[in-house]
């Protein structure tokens, strides 16, 4: 194998795919950069076993051929190199060279038989998404993801896409995001997968460019497509519990608030609440709400008033102050919308107002009040 | 069969028939329990097993041959997990366990996929840490990478602390799709009872010493030094291995000169026959027991076997001593002395300063073998010994 490319589109090429790639491991092999060169495209991938990545870059091709590049030795020493035509060649023993003018370096490497099979993308049946869509989809849910290792399903994206809709939904269960999307067309089969979160973060940070993203599904991995660079992702094994048995279709109790001045009134409360239980109360009445917090241990209390409409029984409702804050900071509307049943079932949170093609809920579970 | 695929697994017909029928009827369990005495090829099965459940043909034996077998023979297959006991981190290490051992853990791994009978444990390595237990959980609970399964496996299960233990009963109790579990231990009482009675439980014997004999053979050992040391062995090929590394000979002679100077209770003669027996690298505090222990076998053996053909089982070749101590002790009682060797390894177990430990096991030799006869010439043959 051997390639000449410019420093600066080898160096933008690489250091996303390395990004990915463990710095040390009891796999030593893992900690390369897998590199394979056809005709005038260089393309690099890696894997960590769970996540892998694959990216082209155009060079100028001089042998065809696949070699192993020592990740971050090769990425550092193409970093400090100023940018002029750098000349890449794998030798026949197995040694890793790099040069431009007069600076020559010679890397060890490792035999390419020994990288696992990096996953390749399923090209047929294709979910087309806009990328600014896909974060913003992303980016409503991941608060939710739960973080208990001991149930495995909820600490990934439920993903599903189906005929007209693609869906995610996260819960930890304290709290749930469903987030709906209509999409432009989608001929494969309906699908559901369980995305991990990190995967889908990763996603999102390479979604920051305009452009598609084409999204493909196998039983076992689903693969995104941004640009030049591939992405794919084992899932997690399992079903999905069924999160619609706990949305409520009854809440009767409606709450429409301007959203500044009630996040800004809970941030206020959020502060002088228990350190633990972070409890806040709401006091409902007709034309307004009343936010009170008490912390006895450390002495601390406050009350304030919150204009609102407010259809439905007076009652008094407890809340995690963190948990209203993080789903109020999903809302991008001038007011939101709470679907309220009882003080101690869950309640729906909404914007006032959805976005075009999209549909947004987010479920909040209320505190015991004592 | 295939071509290119070679057992490792010395004898064990029974389990591992039993595991290809559990593969070929697709009733494969769960979670596997490995147990049995050191060197008897419980990582050796468990790993072969491994590679089967992850082989595409899923035949009776991996076929070597697959996009899996390959790798999974050669333990970087991405869908089989392995862990075992680590040494301590370093303090104020940040760094995750696999990370910060990634370099033991490539080198052990390494060893043990090259031959899975000379396993052993890092260097001062205690437990299996639980954050490794988390990860092997962790990757039960995604889908596979390459293979219909994922096997995780944990080598000697039983240094799994009781938070460990039950971390894993979690996912015993509910396995994730597609996920098997193997583990291994030398001391099933050491695994909480909840986890065993999860497990399919394949107890490994001790091979005979044919087998053991057989594989020494075929790694190189010459013949009549493989016998001796698969006699010695007690049917654990690691063990066997180790002896037969050794000059034998020399070290029966100075278990023989030991047994010696404990039955007429020297002091000074015992100090250094002690220090002899020990002066070795090959001769931990654990095998010279276990030598003393065959010795007195070979020695009541042949008192039993009076006047019939007499054959030591392990010490061949030193018949006229045999002879010499059953003559000299005619009271002995070896049952009394076989017991006091095992409370000397229970005492070094529990980590007895060894000279004292030594010590005291020959004064219970002294009282275990009784007076000695009176018969000058007895007593010269014995003192030749």
């Amino acid at each position: 194998m051997k390639f000449t490319a410019s420093q600066s589109s080898l160096l933008a090429g690489l250091q996303p795919v390395a990004g990915i790639v463990p710095a040390k491991s009891p796999m030593p092999v893992l900690t390369h950069l897998l590199a394979e060169v056809s005709g005038n495209t260089l393309t690099v991938s890696a894997t960590d076993l769970e996540l892998s990545m694959e990216t082209k870059v155009e060079v100028k091709g001089l042998k065809d051929g696949r070699a192993l590049l020592p990740a971050r030795k090769f990425l550092e020493e193409i970093r400090e190199f100023p940018d002029v035509p750098i000349t890449v060649e794998a030798t026949e023993s197995g040694r890793i060279k790099l040069g431009a003018e007069d600076k020559n370096y010679d890397l060890s490497g490792e035999s390419v038989q020994n990288y696992p099979k990096v996953p390749s993308l399923e090209e047929k049946d294709m979910l087309v998404l806009e990328r600014s869509r896909l974060r913003r989809m992303i980016g409503k849910v991941l608060f939710a993801v739960s973080r208990d290792e001991l149930r495995p399903q909820l600490t990934g994206v439920y993903f599903k896409v189906s005929a007209d809709e693609v869906r995610m939904v996260t819960t930890d269960g304290h709290r749930l995001v469903k987030i709906m999307q209509k999409h432009g067309g989608y001929k494969g089969e309906m699908h559901e997968s369980i995305v991990p979160a990190k995967a889908m973060s990763t996603v999102a940070r390479m979604c920051e460019r305009e452009g598609d993203v084409h999204i493909s599904f196998t039983p076992n991995q689903i693969g995104f497509r941004i640009g030049n660079t591939t992405l794919i992702t084992k899932l997690i094994e399992g079903r999905y519990p069924n999160y619609e048995a706990v949305i409520p279709s009854e809440n009767k109790n409606t709450l429409t608030l301007d959203l500044e001045q009630f996040h800004a009134s809970v941030r206020r409360a959020a502060i002088v609440s228990n350190e633990i239980s972070r409890q806040i109360r709401l006091k409902l009445r007709s034309d307004h709400l009343q936010v009170t917090v008490e912390d006895i241990e450390q002495g601390n209390e406050g009350q304030e008033t919150v204009p609102c409409t407010y259809v439905g029984e007076p009652m008094d409702i407890g809340y995690n102050a963190g948990y209203v804050l993080d789903v109020l900071k999903q809302v991008d509307t001038p007011e939101v919308a709470f679907e309220l049943g009882t003080p101690t079932s869950a309640g729906i949170v909404k914007p006032s107002e959805q976005e075009k093609d999209e549909d947004l809920l987010m479920l909040i579970m209320p505190v015991r009040l004592n | 069969m295939s071509t290119s695929f070679h057992s490792r697994v010395v004898g064990q017909r029974e389990a591992r028939a039993r595991l290809s029928d559990a593969v070929r009827s697709g009733r494969v369990a769960h979670a596997y329990l490995f147990s049995g005495p050191r060197g008897v090829g419980k990582t050796a099965l468990a790993l072969e097993f491994a590679a089967l459940l992850l082989c595409e043909r899923e035949g009776a034996e991996p076929c070597g041959e697959c996009v899996n077998c390959p790798a999974s023979l050669a333990l970087r297959h991405p869908d089989l997990h392995l862990i075992y006991p680590l040494p301590s981190k370093k303090a104020g290490s940040t760094e995750d366990d696999e990370r910060e051992f990634a370099a033991v853990i490539a080198t052990q791994n390494a060893a043990l996929a090259k031959d899975p009978y000379t396993f052993l444990r890092p260097a001062k390595a205690k437990d299996v840490r639980i954050s490794l237990v988390r990860g092997l959980i962790h990757h039960a609970s995604m889908k596979p990478y390459q293979a219909r399964r994922k096997v995780l496996i944990v080598l000697q299960a039983d240094a799994m602390n009781t938070q460990a233990q039950n971390a894993l009963l979690k996912a015993l109790e509910e396995p994730p799709s597609n996920a098997y579990f193997l583990l291994t231990t030398e001391n099933e009482g050491g695994l909480l009872q909840t986890i065993r009675s999860r497990c399919q439980r394949v107890r490994l014997a001790p091979l005979s010493s044919e087998e053991v004999a057989d594989a020494l053979v075929k790694s190189g050992v010459a013949g009549p030094q493989a016998e001796l040391a698969a006699a010695m062995s007690g049917g654990s090929l690691s063990h066997a291995r180790e002896l037969s590394r050794d000059n034998l000979e020399d070290l029966q002679r100075r278990v023989i000169a030991f047994l010696r100077a404990a039955a007429v209770c020297d002091p000074v003669e015992l100090r250094k026959v002690t220090a002899t027996l020990l002066d070795s690298d090959q001769m931990p505090e654990q095998t010279a027991l276990e030598f003393i222990g065959l010795l007195l076998r070979d020695v009541a053996l042949s008192r039993i076997a009076r006047n019939a053909a007499r054959h030591p089982v392990t010490f061949r070749g030193f018949e006229d001593r045999i002879d010499a101590i059953l003559l000299a002790y005619p009271e002995a009682d070896f049952d009394a002395a076989a017991r006091a060797v095992d409370v000397s390894a229970d005492y070094l177990a529990r980590g007895y300063t060894r000279d004292f430990v030594m010590f005291a096991l020959a004064i219970r030799l002294h009282e275990a073998l009784g007076p000695r006869t009176k018969s000058s010439t007895k007593q010269t043959r014995l003192d030749h010994a």
